[in-house]
């Protein structure tokens, strides 16, 4: 019985672990993204208040 | 002295360009089965009719090219160049049968639009034409982000030797993210998939609260992720992303163009736990950097032409537009001629500039990249360092790429070859607009909007330009998104048909 459920178990941890690293590589790309967005809204801003 | 291919040497070309066009033929079973959906049946039929010359065209070939000869370099870079051309010819089939396309010039420049991730369009009447054929507008973006060689990889190549290397690196691509190049299409595929889950959840949930109808939220949703994604630029309406008049969906919108535009490389460092590899990459770097400096030029562009008083529509239009011509995607929130009549030439030059770098190679994106950017900016930092130091000095740059490695003469030698070739072509296409009787500033940001494969226009792409102006835009594309060297070797086969010993 046991060495039915030890693979099984395996499985689940390994997709375990791969939807992790995906979500967390998501995140710290969204993260990146939004990161650009602000420093980009940023340039903009302190151009406009420099009047251009 | 320059040989004339073999009658092998021509065999290996048709066999494999036949399982790749077999391959575009299965796409279209995508469109196919959404106008079924949609008892859409003139389009059904269109697409039955395309998908039936595709598997002519794609079992044809295989049959009449049997051959045991192995895969080479040469064959490799004019299978790649060759299969997208027939790709073209044979996926603009359903578009010149739906009617929506004045000729079939038009249809074959919409599908190597699509094709090469650009997102300028010809097609007529987008806002109402069929779910079916816009399904085939977005697969065909979608399928050419990754690369329709990677497609094959993915699923047509199972157990080829080596050479098939060469295919994959014609398509622009040529980093692995694992040793064996059919996996590195798979992981490719696993990157983009995961984003579309993703990426389409989100969009379909801000149609949703946008007041769309569920079925047409979804298709939305999965359209604009792909158009996004794929930095191609195709959006279901003609009004492209302004249509939706959402904050919401324009940061999606980005934060999707953004993830797209980085090298599928540093996904898989990134997704496999390398995290810092987004802080420490030099493209990612020299995408930061350029993107500030290009969003300088269009603020100080547009706050001299003052048209948008009120802070936040500045903002908003401004560095959406940036991002997304930064990023080679072509999304835009501004009439097309307003860039022209309002914004002006300083901002359109920030725009021009940003879509000129491009973003990440080994990406979905178009334009020079951000690693030759970084290349030649740290030769010309040497070179001055060596000007400076005694002449016994040993100087020598170093960059961080997934691994950090040393500048060598052989890297920037390449590098300035391509990065010419870009330039000359940007001048030319430019020049052509200005010889068909459009203005300079139009020229130029058509132009180089299609040589990048960004997509956004100034109003100077429509069906009313000129037949000779839509085939130079049609083969600027095609040489943008294959960085030339592989339609270099289609041209140099043919000429050594003709001229070889």
């Amino acid at each position: 019985m046991e060495s039915l459920t030890v693979p099984g178990r395996r499985r689940n941890e390994h997709l375990l672990k791969r939807i992790r690293s995906f979500a967390s590589g998501v995140l710290a790309e969204t993260g990146f993204a939004l990161v650009l967005m602000g420093s980009c809204a940023a340039i903009i801003i302190l151009t406009l208040l420099a009047g251009g | 002295m320059m040989l004339r291919p073999t009658a092998d040497d021509h065999r290996v070309i048709g066999l494999y360009t036949g399982k790749i066009v077999l391959g575009v033929g299965l796409l279209m079973v995508l469109p196919l089965v959404t106008a079924l959906v949609f008892a859409e049946w003139d389009t059904a039929i269109d697409f039955g009719i395309g998908l039936l010359a595709c598997f002519g065209v794609g079992f044809g070939l295989q049959a009449a090219c049997v051959t045991t000869q192995e895969l080479r370099r040469r064959h490799g870079l004019v299978i790649v160049s060759a299969s997208w051309l027939l790709a073209t010819v044979l996926g603009a089939l359903p578009f010149y049968l739906s009617g929506h396309v004045s000729g079939y010039l038009d249809a074959m420049f919409d599908v190597m639009s699509g094709l090469t991730t650009t997102g300028l369009y010809l097609v007529q009447d987008l806002d109402h034409i069929s779910n079916g054929m816009n399904m085939w507008r977005f697969v065909l973006t979608f399928a050419g982000g990754q690369g329709i060689i990677v497609i094959a990889l993915t699923a047509l190549f199972k157990g080829v030797g080596g050479g098939i290397y060469h295919l994959y690196s014609g398509e622009g691509k040529e980093d692995r993210l694992l040793p064996n190049v059919v996996q590195t299409a798979r992981m490719i595929w696993v990157v983009s998939l995961g984003w579309l889950a993703l990426g389409t959840t989100a969009l379909t949930v801000s149609a949703l609260a946008l007041g769309q109808a569920p079925a047409r939220a979804f298709l939305h949703g999965l359209w604009v992720f792909m158009g996004a994604f794929s930095t191609g630029g195709f959006a279901p309406q003609s009004f492209n992303t302004m249509w939706y008049h959402s904050l919401v969906f324009e940061v999606l919108c980005i934060i999707i163009f953004v993830a797209g535009s980085l090298n599928f490389a540093v996904h898989w460092a990134v997704w496999t736990g390398d995290r810092g590899e987004l802080r420490r990459n030099v493209e990612t770097r020299s995408f930061a950097v350029t993107l500030g400096l290009f969003a300088l030029v269009t603020a100080i562009g547009l706050a001299r032409a003052g048209v948008y008083p009120d802070a936040l529509p500045f903002i908003r239009k401004s560095f959406y537009l940036v991002i997304s011509g930064h990023t080679t995607t072509g999304f835009g929130t501004v009439y097309s001629r307003a860039l022209v009549t309002q914004w002006g030439p300083l901002a359109m030059l920030g725009i021009i500039g940003a879509m000129v770098v491009g973003a990440s190679s080994c990406s979905t994106a178009g334009g020079i990249k951000g690693i030759r950017v970084s290349i030649i900016t740290k030769t010309f930092i040497e070179e001055i360092r060596r000007t400076l130091s005694p002449e016994s000095a040993v100087i020598s740059s170093r960059y961080h790429h997934l691994k950090d490695r040393t500048l060598r003469d052989t890297t920037v030698r390449s590098v300035m070859l391509i990065t010419i070739a870009f330039l000359t072509m940007h001048a030319l296409v430019t020049l052509a607009g200005v010889l068909s009787g459009y203005p300079l500033v139009d020229a130029a940001f058509d132009g180089v909007s299609a040589a990048s494969n960004t997509g956004l226009s100034c109003g100077l792409v429509s069906p009313t330009m000129p037949g000779a102006l839509k085939s130079i835009y049609v083969l600027a594309m095609w040489l943008g998104r294959m960085e030339f060297v592989a339609v270099f070797a289609l041209f140099g086969w043919l000429w050594s048909v003709v001229k070889g010993q």
